[in-house]
């Protein structure tokens, strides 16, 4: 049995596992990549716990710890975890993969978008993705509302400009 | 075909539902003897082993007895302390560092961190470079008369071939740190066939520290309000 901290992180990640699947989509193209770093994400997570600030809400505590260990593992700066983790004995987070890399039109041009994204406009179109505010946004990332919004108007006008030259390609050629 | 960023938001939050229902139907709670079984996992995973710092005790012993030792012989004494100095030195440093990265706070807002990661990275590679490039004058020169005096209980620096050949090496020594630098820089990236030549070549040559204040620059700029 492990101790009530233990339990009670357990719990905690079972209620936010999505969070680390839907920042993990967001960062690695290849399904098992994906699965290596929400094992990294759990722990980074679990590791970090003793530090958790119960004044910072869960989601936002979990949204900071999956985005920066996503954005170390998309730099090549952390050890993957396949080295030191066997499958067989890695957490059963579950399986996002039929949903997320499903073809619909939409889902490829939303894969289009992160992909040409850097690593940290990656993080806040997906929590943009994710219905967050501004605010929130902000707190995880740790930049002002109002750069929040702005840098998301740019993304849209990017997406749509781009979506333009797609529909009249001689006038983007011209 | 147009889509707006809005209708992407959409189908993403038709998706994450989904996901998120079919998480509840798995187990509602993971096992809960999973962290147990980890924890020496992720200790191991730590970048300062138990292996790393038994070879630093044990070098740092070592010189220490030979000093002991080679005390009423200055020429030998100076000789391993300087070696002493530089595995203290190139040591301490490491476990600064690497106490640094294990503080990391991952749970901080994502450009602070990302933005001492950075500035760790960069300390790491100019820790690298300078144990590099002195430790190839340390590691031969002097190692060759400690190991020598130790072994065989004869001090080098009694034959004045050895102190010649000495002068000429440590001179040598000390003129490739530019070279090597120099040579890096020019030819690193084709003479560099495996990833890990890259990296040292990449690291001597700066690039690698050149690449990290790029990438602290760019989030210092997402972290300023665009204009």
């Amino acid at each position: 049995m492990g101790t009530p901290d233990e339990k009670r992180f357990l719990e905690l990640l079972a209620a936010h596992r999505a969070v680390l699947h839907k920042v993990a989509f967001g960062y690695c193209r290849d399904a098992e990549d994906r699965r290596d770093l929400v094992q990294e994400m759990a722990i980074e997570l679990w590791r970090s716990f003793p530090r958790f600030d119960a004044r910072v809400k869960f989601t936002t505590w979990a949204y900071r710890v999956a985005m920066n260990v996503a954005i170390s593992h998309f730099r090549g700066e952390r050890r993957r975890i396949r080295d030191t983790i066997p499958f067989d004995d890695a957490l059963d987070l579950g399986a996002d993969d039929p949903l997320f890399d499903a073809a619909s039109d939409n889902m490829r041009v939303l894969r289009g978008l992160i992909d040409g994204l850097d690593e940290l406009n990656r993080s806040l179109i997906l929590l943009y993705l994710d219905g967050h505010t501004s605010e929130e946004i902000a707190a995880i990332i740790g930049i002002s509302p109002g750069n929040v919004t702005t840098r998301i108007n740019r993304v849209k006008n990017e997406l749509q400009e781009g979506f333009a030259r797609l529909d009249n390609p001689t006038e983007a050629t011209a | 075909m147009s889509v707006t960023l809005e209708e992407l938001r959409d189908e993403w939050n038709d998706r994450s539902r989904r996901m998120d229902e079919r998480l509840r139907l798995t187990a509602h709670v993971l096992r809960d003897d999973w962290t147990q079984r980890h924890r020496e996992r992720v200790r191991a995973f730590r970048p300062l082993g138990p292996f790393a710092m038994a070879v630093w005790i044990a070098t740092l012993a070592l010189l220490g007895l030979f000093m002991a030792t080679h005390a009423n012989s200055p020429s030998l004494f100076l000789t391993a302390l300087v070696m002493d100095l530089w595995v203290i030195a190139t040591g301490v440093t490491g476990l600064r560092q690497q106490g640094a990265l294990a503080r990391l706070d991952y749970g901080r807002p994502v450009v602070e961190l990302q933005a001492e990661v950075e500035n760790l990275r960069i300390a790491r590679i100019r820790a690298f470079n300078v144990s590099f490039l002195t430790g190839q004058i340390v590691w031969w020169i002097p190692f060759a008369v400690v190991l020598v005096a130790e072994l065989f209980g004869v001090n080098l620096y009694h034959s004045a071939q050895f102190r010649a050949f000495a002068a000429w090496n440590i001179a040598f020594g000390i003129a490739v740190i530019p070279m090597a630098m120099w040579l890096a820089r020019r030819y690193g990236e084709r003479l560099a066939h495996s990833s890990a030549v890259r990296q040292v070549a990449d690291s001597i040559a700066g690039r690698d520290i050149v690449a990290a204040r790029e990438y602290l620059e760019k989030v210092r700029r997402f972290e300023s309000d665009p204009a």
